[in-house]
């Protein structure tokens, strides 16, 4: 008997899966990437019965082809990683969809068994599932779950344990489609699959211990490029593909549509099939959703709910923010005599401060307040299923900048901090879209840096001024995000999303969630904000800003026609954005910023404030989320943008 | 009965059935369109429409899928609905 083992969770998005992932490993979770990718990887530590299982949770996906990062890391994850069993997590109230899913990995005939979850909603919709027909179609165990209350999940490991345990090798050299129960094909589709193997067979291609030769003949038939390419990298992998493809082109005049279409339409039948022999509709009842919807999908109150939420939600969130912000800071300042009271030298002093202490005080002040609200709005959003439907409302605006309508919530986000709106772009499907919404999140001003426009351009030249300044800025985002989308490699597809049913969030899940969450970024972001901090401090003290103003004067002084000690002041800026106002102040050693800058001067200064590059914090967030070449990338972008803009408002300012 | 006739996505009226005949989108597009339940001989359901190109809503293997405008304009089914009778 095996006594350590690992279950790996698969199903569609929306199905429940993290909720039984959370269930089963409760505060054992670790959450990081897959290696090389961007993709979240969950896993977690189950003990039970004097067993130790390793549970990971697989992204949600629909299918397991090659057109997204996600669905490559699971298929790859259950060919490399060889789990013992894996748990297929199904909604019951959506069955046929999900088992389409389900037809996959029973072709790559890896030990099985199926949580029939969310039972209760599919009852409510009058949905009645014949569990035992199920299980004898897939001949593999079906367990019926309610997730959310935790029904179900102590038979379903004891399920999932017996499949471990009675799980038997078997030999890919004896493989025959006909002896397949329920995955039955149209008659070409099985013909060449033997074809295929049998091919695979002769040249000994190494795939099929990896994959099952029926799940790798499929691919081939669909021409899945990951699957081709593996295939090349072998022995004889040249010639057996080559050989394939000589064999397919019997296949492909025999029928008009692409040959993936054929399988994936299999597949839809297989699954058809099996939903039309198990599940009855008793009666069709209008759900609450379909309600809801009415009103939350309309044309006109759609889009006036929609604002109100957000618009409520945002400055909930943004009060917190400022309020435990202030009350954060004002606890830790209260520490700062300690420090200078030390008996050691002032360089020292400043070292632990400036250099230690101040970094980590600002990533907890400033965007702990913030993370945290925004990450509870984030998750009732997402897991009521209201997020879907803002997707649905502003598809048409944010598809111009090659992005989706989830995307407008991230980047709102920005207004209150940048770090939680770059972290909640993972909400998007694509590498490219999380990119394109960070580049656009780092460009909207955030708290800090709209008081310094308000406490500068607002007091001293009026509130119209401060008004200009923010139009301006929106008219950058979407500039610059419109640019993004060009350069940005891929193309941006259009919009194909399932629709999810409304559900309520369970607060203790969400609440355990975030908390994994924001310990992932403290993780990856403290070391980042520290040295960042500490670099700074010691050049501070190696007296090189003196030769920083020499670098910086002709950009600062000739180009963007501020005085020369912006430049400093701006350096200190990357660590917390207040800081450029405040040390303006200091090293000037005046309280009144007109007795520093002119008006025009001011709003250049607040302009390229705002613009000219993420606070450390930030870029620690944009590493955590689009990695560090990307992150430079912005970085720079930002700088560009900044002094552009900056430079040319300076000599158009000149001439009103 | 009306005779039926072959019309995309967009022009299909709201709450009205029709059965998909071809996808008219490339390889990728196809085939994630596939992969959602969207092949030849699927029966759907236009729920709903986003206003001016706003996405579309579909009712489609008792579940709801939301396909952008691009998209649906590339998906033809035959329906009862005639060409130009949008609302």
């Amino acid at each position: 008997m095996k006594k350590e083992i690992i279950i790996a969770l698969a199903g569609n998005a929306n199905v429940g899966k993290s909720v039984i992932f959370n269930q089963l490993t409760g505060l054992t979770q670790i959450i990081g990437n897959w290696p090389g990718k961007t993709v979240e990887r969950a896993e977690g530590v189950l003990r039970f019965k004097g067993r130790t299982i390793k549970i990971v949770d697989l992204p949600g996906i629909y299918s397991l082809s090659a057109y997204s990062q996600e669905e490559i890391v699971s298929r790859e994850f259950i060919a490399f990683e060889k789990p013992d069993v894996v748990i297929n997590v199904v909604d019951a109230s959506n069955l046929e969809r999900n088992l389409f899913f389900t037809v996959q990995l029973l072709e790559l005939h890896v030990p099985m068994v199926m949580a029939l979850n969310q039972v209760d909603y599919a009852i409510k919709k009058g949905i009645d599932i014949d569990v035992k027909k199920l299980e004898e179609l897939l001949s593999i165990p079906v367990v019926e779950t309610v997730a959310t209350k935790g029904k179900g999940l102590q038979e379903l490991i004891n399920k999932a344990l017996e499949v471990v345990d009675s799980h038997k090798e078997v030999d890919v050299k004896k493989y025959d489609i006909k002896e397949e129960k329920v995955l039955k094909y149209r008659n070409e589709v099985s013909e060449y699959v033997m074809k295929i193997y049998n091919i695979l067979l002769k040249h000994n291609v190494d795939l099929i211990n990896l994959f099952h030769p029926l799940w790798i003949s499929l691919k081939l038939i669909e021409d899945d490029s990951d699957i081709v390419e593996k295939l090349k990298k072998e022995p004889n992998g040249e010639k057996a593909y080559e050989e394939i493809q000589k064999e397919l082109e019997g296949l492909k005049v025999k029928t008009d549509s692409p040959l993936a279409t054929l399988v994936t339409a299999d597949r839809y039948d297989i699954a058809s099939f099996i939903a039309s022999q198990t599940v009855s509709e008793i009666h069709h009842r209008i759900t609450w959703t379909d309600l809801i919807d009415n009103v939350a999908l309309h044309k006109i109150w759609g889009y006036i709910s929609m604002f109100i939420i957000v618009f409520i939600s945002f400055y909930g969130i943004f009060k917190f923010g400022e309020y435990f912000s202030g009350v954060l800071e004002d606890f830790f300042d209260g520490f700062k005599p300690l420090v200078y009271n030390l008996n050691i030298p002032n360089m020292y002093k400043d070292f632990l401060w400036n250099g230690l202490a101040e970094g980590i005080i600002s990533a907890i002040t400033i965007v702990l307040p913030y993370i945290f609200p925004f990450y509870v709005f984030l998750s009732i959003l997402e897991n009521t299923g209201y997020l879907a439907r803002i997707a649905f409302l502003m598809d048409e605006v944010m598809h111009k900048v090659g992005l989706h309508g989830k995307a407008l919530i991230p980047v709102l986000m920005g207004f209150g901090c940048n770090v939680p709106a770059v972290l909640g772009t993972k909400i998007l499907e694509t590498d490219r879209e999380i990119f394109i919404a960070s580049f656009m999140s780092t460009l909207v001003p955030c708290s800090a840096r709209i008081v310094i426009i308000l406490g500068t351009i607002g007091v001293f030249m009026g509130p119209q001024y401060a008004l200009a300044v923010f139009a301006l800025d929106v008219l950058v985002v979407y500039i610059a995000a419109y640019f993004a989308n060009k350069i940005a490699p891929g193309k941006p597809y259009d919009l194909i999303m399932e629709l999810p049913g409304y559900r309520m969030p369970d607060l203790k899940l969400t609440l355990k969630q975030i908390w994994f969450r924001i310990k992932d970024f403290l993780h990856v972001a403290l070391p980042i904000i520290v040295v960042g901090s500490l670099i700074l401090e010691i050049l501070k003290y190696s007296g090189i800003f003196k030769y920083v103003t020499y670098v910086m004067d002709p950009i600062v002084v000739k180009w963007l026609g501020l005085p020369s000690i912006v430049g400093i002041v701006l350096i200190f800026g990357i660590l917390r954005k207040e800081l450029t106002l405040i040390m303006l102040l200091t090293l000037s050693g005046t309280s009144h910023i007109t007795q520093i800058l002119t008006p025009r001067q001011m709003i250049v200064f607040g302009v390229v404030t705002m613009l000219y590059i993420p606070c450390i914090a930030t870029i620690a967030a944009l590493k955590r989320t689009i990695g560090w070449r990307k992150t430079w990338w912005v970085v720079f972008a930002n700088i560009f943008i900044a002094i552009l803009i900056g430079g040319i408002l300076n000599r158009i300012l000149t001439f009103i | 009965m009306e005779e039926n006739t072959i019309i995309n996505l967009i022009e299909l009226r709201e709450n009205h059935e029709g059965e998909i005949v071809l996808i008219k989108a490339g390889r990728t597009a196809t085939q994630r369109l596939n992969e959602m339940g969207l092949v030849q001989g699927t029966k759907v359901k236009l729920v709903r429409k986003g206003p001016l190109r706003g996405p579309v809503e579909l009712e489609v293997r008792n579940s709801h899928l939301v396909i952008g405008y691009g998209l649906a304009s590339k998906i033809y089914v035959k329906s009862s609905d005639r060409k130009g009778d949008m609302r």
